[in-house]
Order: C-alpha cells, then sequence, then structure tokens
C-alpha cells in the first residue's frame, strides 16, 4: 500500500501540464450514432475526434467535412453526448493495437477483448501511453483496469504495434502473382474453384446454404496443410447474432483451430459506426501479419450486412442516397477494403493476405447491387444454390456459375491433373441432366456420361466441419474420373469413399506423402494409384 | 429557390444595420416563412453571429470558474484586451482554475479537472 502511495507521490511530484490553446468544435446535433459539430475547422478527414461529454470522453470519427459543420460518427454510447458538448480533434486518424498477442482472441471492431479473458497485450507500450480510451457500448463489462488499446496515430509517424484502420492498398512495384494454394479443404472448391494465398475469393448465397459452414471448414482445414506455412486466420463477424459468434468460436476452439485464429465482432447489437469498422479492423490485422513475412485469410461475414450498416451512416450523414438508398461511395468502400488483399514479393517480405468475403442474396437475386458491385471487385466468386442445398448436395456449390479466376495459377500439379477432368465430366452431365428421367431409353455412351456425373457429383458431397486434406482429396477424384467408381452402387459411394482413404492410410500411408511433398502426379505415383484403387475393389 | 442559411443571415444583417428595428426582425422571420425555412433559423442565427461580430471586430469570449473571481475575469479581459464584458459562468465541477472559450473555436483549458484527468490519462 505504502509503495503505491509512494509511486504516486512520485509521478504527481513529475508531472507537469502545459495550458495551450486549443481548437474545438461544439456538437449541435446528435442522434442515432451520429452528430453534428460546428468549429473545428481544421479537422482532417477520418480524423478521431474526443467529445467531452459529463461522463468522461466519447470518441468519434470525422467522416463528412462540410463547409461550416462536420459530421461524424460516434464510436460508443451516443446516448451520453449532449448539444452544446465540446469536441476536440486529437490531429490523428483511427488506428488499432495489432500484434501476435491477438491470436487466439476474440475482439470488438477497436480491438479491445469481448472474451472476458482480461487485456490483450500485457503493456501499456509508448504509443499506449497517450493513447485514447474509447467507451463502447461492448466493452461496459470490461474493467477500467485494462490497457488502452484504441489510439490514434497519424498516418507519417505510424509507431510499431498500431496500424491504421483505413490504409491504401500496397501498390503494383510490392506485388507478385498468386502462386501458393490456400485448400479449403473442400473438395468441390479446391478441385474446380482453388483459391490462392493473396485472392479475393467471393462467398455469396442466400441465407441457410452454407456459406459461413465453407470458410469455418477453410479455417479448420488449415491446420491439416502442414506442407505450407499456416495462415493467421481473422474472422470478422459483421451483424452477426452473438449466439452464432459464440457457437462458431467455440466450434473452432473444440477443432483446435483457435490457436490460429482471431476473431473480431461487431455483433448485429452494436452500433452501426462499429459494424462498418470492423472489417477495416480486421483487415488491419491481417496487414500486420503480412507485412511480418507470414500469411493471413481474412473472412468477412458478411458484406451484405456491412453495406447496411454504412448506408445507415450515411443516410444519418445526410450523404445523398443512391440505388437501394446506399451512397455513392459504397462501391469504393469494398473495392478499397478488398483492394488490400495481396500477394507481397520477396523484396517486401513475401507475406499474403487472402480475403473470403461473403454476400447473402435476397431469393438468389445475383443482380441486386452490392452482390454485383461485390462480383465485379473479386477475382472470382463460389455460388451457393438453395435447390442444391434441398437436394443434399452439400456444399451446395453450383461449379458452372462459379469461378476463380487467379487460382488456377495457384493450384497444385496433381490436383489440375484430377480438376481437368472432373469439370470437364462434370460439365458434360449438367448438358444431359434433363435426360436423366429417361435414362433406359438412351444409348451407351450417354448413360456413361450421366452415371459418372451422379458419382462425381456424389463424391463432392461433404460434411461440413470435416475438411479433407488435399492429398486425400487428389486420390477419391483420380478414382472418380478414371472410372474406377462407376459400377458402384450411388448410394455406396460415400462408404467407398471412406473405406478406401482408410485402406489408403493403413497400407499405403507412403504415396499421400508422396503426393503431399511433390504435389504433383508422376507417371509412378499414377500407376501406383491405379493399383491400389484395383487392388481395393477386388476386396 | 432554397437560400442557404449563410445568405440569409448575410441579407438579414445588411438589412438590419440600415434600420435595426424589431420590424426589421419580424419582417425577416415572416419571410423565412413564407420560404418555409424555419428550421434553419439556429443555423441562420448562428451564421448572423458570426458575421456581425466578425464585422463590429467583437470576440466572443466565455469565463467558465468554479468560483466568483474578479481579478481573473479582469486579468482576461486585459490580456484579451476585450471591450465588452465577456460571459462568466460558475462551474463548481471544473474545481479551480479558468477555462476561457473565444468565439466557441478556440479554448483554453487551466482548470483543475482537466488537468487532473491528464495525470490520470498519462
Amino acid at each position: 500500500m505504502q509503495e503505491i502511495i509512494n509511486k504516486l507521490k512520485k509521478e504527481i511530484e513529475g508531472f507537469k501540464s502545459e495550458i495551450k490553446a486549443e481548437k474545438i468544435g461544439r456538437v449541435f446535433e446528435v442522434g442515432d450514432g451520429v452528430c453534428r459539430i460546428w468549429g473545428l475547422s481544421d479537422a482532417m478527414a477520418q480524423e478521431l475526434l474526443e467529445i467531452e461529454t459529463d461522463s468522461g470522453a466519447v470518441n468519434a470519427i470525422a467522416l463528412n467535412l462540410e463547409e461550416d459543420s462536420i459530421g461524424a460518427v460516434i464510436l460508443g454510447d451516443f446516448l451520453k453526448v449532449k448539444e452544446g458538448n465540446v469536441v476536440k480533434g486529437t490531429g490523428r486518424v483511427l488506428s488499432l493495437r495489432v500484434g501476435d498477442e491477438l491470436v487466439g482472441r476474440v475482439v470488438n471492431a477497436l480491438g479491445d477483448p469481448i472474451d472476458g479473458r482480461g487485456p490483450v497485450f500485457d503493456t501499456v507500450d509508448s504509443r499506449g501511453q497517450d493513447a485514447v480510451k474509447a467507451r463502447t457500448n461492448a466493452d461496459h463489462t470490461q474493467t477500467d483496469a485494462e490497457s488502452p488499446r484504441l489510439s490514434a496515430l497519424s498516418p507519417r509517424e505510424s509507431a510499431p504495434g498500431y496500424y491504421p484502420v483505413e490504409k491504401i492498398a500496397p501498390g503494383v512495384i510490392t506485388r507478385e502473382s498468386v502462386n501458393t494454394p490456400l485448400h479449403t479443404g473442400i473438395k468441390a472448391i479446391d478441385a474446380m474453384i482453388p483459391i490462392g494465398r493473396g485472392q479475393r475469393e467471393l462467398i455469396i448465397g442466400d441465407r441457410q446454404t452454407g456459406k459461413t459452414a465453407i470458410v469455418i471448414d477453410a479455417i479448420i482445414n488449415q491446420q491439416q496443410d502442414t506442407s505450407r506455412r499456416t495462415p493467421i486466420c481473422i474472422y470478422v463477424a459483421v451483424g452477426q447474432r452473438e449466439s452464432k459468434v459464440a457457437k462458431i468460436v467455440a466450434e473452432l476452439k473444440k477443432k483446435g483451430a483457435m490457436k490460429y485464429t482471431i476473431v473480431v465482432s461487431a455483433s448485429a447489437s452494436e452500433p452501426a459506426p462499429l459494424q462498418y469498422l470492423a472489417p477495416f479492423a480486421g483487415c488491419a490485422i491481417g496487414e500486420y501479419f503480412m507485412d511480418k513475412g507470414q500469411d493471413a485469410l481474412v473472412i468477412y461475414d458478411d458484406l451484405t450486412k456491412h453495406a447496411s450498416a454504412y448506408r445507415q451512416v450515411s443516410l444519418l450523414l445526410r450523404r445523398p442516397p443512391g440505388r437501394e438508398a446506399f451512397p455513392g461511395d459504397i462501391f469504393y468502400l469494398h473495392s478499397r477494403l478488398l483492394e488490400r488483399a495481396a500477394k507481397l514479393n520477396k523484396d517486401y517480405g513475401g507475406g499474403s493476405l487472402t480475403a473470403l468475403p461473403i454476400i447473402e442474396t435476397q431469393l438468389g437475386d445475383v443482380s441486386a447491387y452490392i452482390p454485383t458491385n461485390v462480383i465485379s471487385i473479386t477475382d472470382g466468386q463460389i455460388y451457393l444454390e438453395p435447390d442444391l442445398f434441398y437436394q443434399g448436395i452439400r456444399p451446395a456449390v453450383n461449379v458452372g456459375l462459379s469461378v476463380s479466376r487467379v487460382g488456377s495459377a495457384a493450384q497444385t500439379k496433381a490436383m489440375k491433373k484430377v480438376a481437368g477432368r472432373l469439370r470437364l465430366d462434370l460439365a458434360q452431365f449438367r448438358e444431359l441432366q434433363a435426360f436423366v428421367q429417361f435414362a433406359t431409353d438412351l444409348d451407351e455412351s450417354t448413360k456413361k456420361r450421366i452415371v459418372r456425373g451422379q458419382v462425381l457429383t456424389e463424391i463432392l458431397k461433404q460434411n461440413d466441419l470435416e475438411p479433407m486434406l488435399f492429398e486425400k482429396q487428389v486420390a477419391v477424384l483420380y478414382a472418380g474420373v478414371n472410372g474406377y467408381l462407376d459400377t458402384i452402387d450411388i448410394a455406396e459411394i460415400k462408404n467407398f469413399e471412406k473405406k478406401f482413404l482408410e485402406y489408403i492410410e493403413k497400407m499405403n500411408d507412403d504415396i499421400l506423402e508422396k503426393i503431399k511433398t511433390s504435389g504433383e502426379l508422376s507417371q509412378e505415383i499414377e500407376d501406383r494409384l491405379k493399383k491400389i484403387i484395383e487392388d481395393f475393389k477386388k476386396m | 429557390m432554397k437560400y442557404q442559411s449563410k445568405i440569409y443571415a448575410r441579407a438579414f444583417l445588411g438589412a438590419y444595420e440600415k434600420k435595426s428595428a424589431p420590424e426589421t426582425v419580424r419582417r425577416f422571420l415572416g419571410l423565412v416563412r413564407k420560404n418555409g425555412d424555419f428550421s434553419k433559423l439556429p443555423k441562420i442565427l448562428y451564421d448572423f453571429k458570426k458575421l456581425y461580430n466578425k464585422n463590429h471586430g467583437i470576440k466572443e469570449v466565455k469565463v467558465e470558474i468554479a468560483r466568483e473571481d474578479k481579478s481573473i475575469i479582469n486579468q482576461v479581459k486585459e490580456i484579451l484586451k476585450l471591450k465588452q464584458e465577456p460571459e462568466v459562468e460558475i462551474k463548481k465541477e471544473i474545481l479551480g482554475g479558468v477555462i476561457v472559450s473565444i468565439d466557441d473555436e478556440v479554448i483554453v483549458d487551466g482548470s483543475i479537472k482537466s488537468r487532473i484527468d491528464n495525470m490520470f490519462r498519462n
């Protein structure tokens, strides 16, 4: 006790304060998370402001700089802000404290922990000294003893450990083309819609079609893909139910995936400005790992709700509404966010940031405003269809409409070899699908094609939370595209696949290892694989 | 044609400088109502005040102190070379010291409360 008092005394003695004139503004209108401010004539765009309320400071970001007023969004409890409150500028843009300590944690859009496991960072670094503490709705439960993580810094004096929430994407000089695969563990995706590290692949579909399930599988699969660096996964939940986020975190923990995952959550109950910031915060965390030369995977779940949150903020700030009442810069909002996904070249550390945005469509309407925007920004899309989902084809990927524009460059040779045939067989099957009902009246070759298509469709079915290793996928698909399964009853295929993989694992483990290390399907491996399949079928 | 509050303020100032009678104010308010711009009145008033003060070289100074103290107010007047009396507000919650705000745009915060806040923040 005495020690604490002495320490305090010392600090009080050493405390020096200067009084200086500051520019101020005054709140003249407040409501629904936004406020308008008179004064503060030298405020910057995106500057972090501090509103002095009766019960402490509340932070805000200046979004609208008008002729004689400023429109700002309040980060925190806007009910505390009253007309006439004094507003001070900080001269800095919003930034986030990042570090390896974040891994395994659940944080809100400002980087404050919401998993009840105490502060993320042990120490308050020099920047944290003058960091501004933001009181948000979400951190009401947190203790005041926590170190402040929300800080502000000017773009020029970026302190180590702090990353600005808004940042210009890496330029052309720093990038290289996508060349390393990011395996999701889902056969349909890894074979036909491959994703590379540094790519932006959209996952689009109606509600309840398994969009989130795909990304969760992708996160879980990263620990299995041991031949490559494990990416740090960042799951950004925007406008989701808290229960869903809790369920996902529990699932990731159970599967051991939280060891390399960070969850950024701005749930449906949080104010719109925080929902608007969350993807940018997640991206800033991802950039930290990318700049360190590591790989990162950021999932934005989902950008439809993000667009709605931004629409709310924009309309409250009285920006003119455009199509579907979204503001004019909604395209730029998403393009600048997704453009930050990159594969850096060796000179810049060789890190990568892969983005998997999710878009929820209404009744399969992909021609709505936000879906078309994000489709045009990303390097391809995985289209999920409710019809397929109800037919029992899960994941309900429509392989005809789904594309990956850059991922094939990153696909392993082994997978390329089997996937080429797979795509062709399935395309032919789709054309003939209408004739399935009168299969008996068809000629032999058409019948064969239909059977092959049915077999392959069956192979591509996969339960969620069961991502499959890439080398196993190659073995199974090899058997499928080469017609070894055509004679097997459709209903038996799942069973065959399971037993076949068990057989390979137990009896011929080295072949999987060979496919994994070489990434190729050489003649020698192919011959052995053929022999294994034939031997197994005889059993 | 919609008029901006700034234009209203400038026009009103012109008319008011010529003839500062209640009649001018009444007519101005009538015009604003006719144009359906009554909701702009607070903004017009704010702009008018700003323009008026600028034209007349008036600094609107507000002094906040914890308790009545003539000497502080006199000092403020002297330093800022004020022609008129500053607005004074007694605010016990600032604990001590003085906060001077000029034209609602610049603030000099020398209150004990903000200094304590600052100390705890560091």
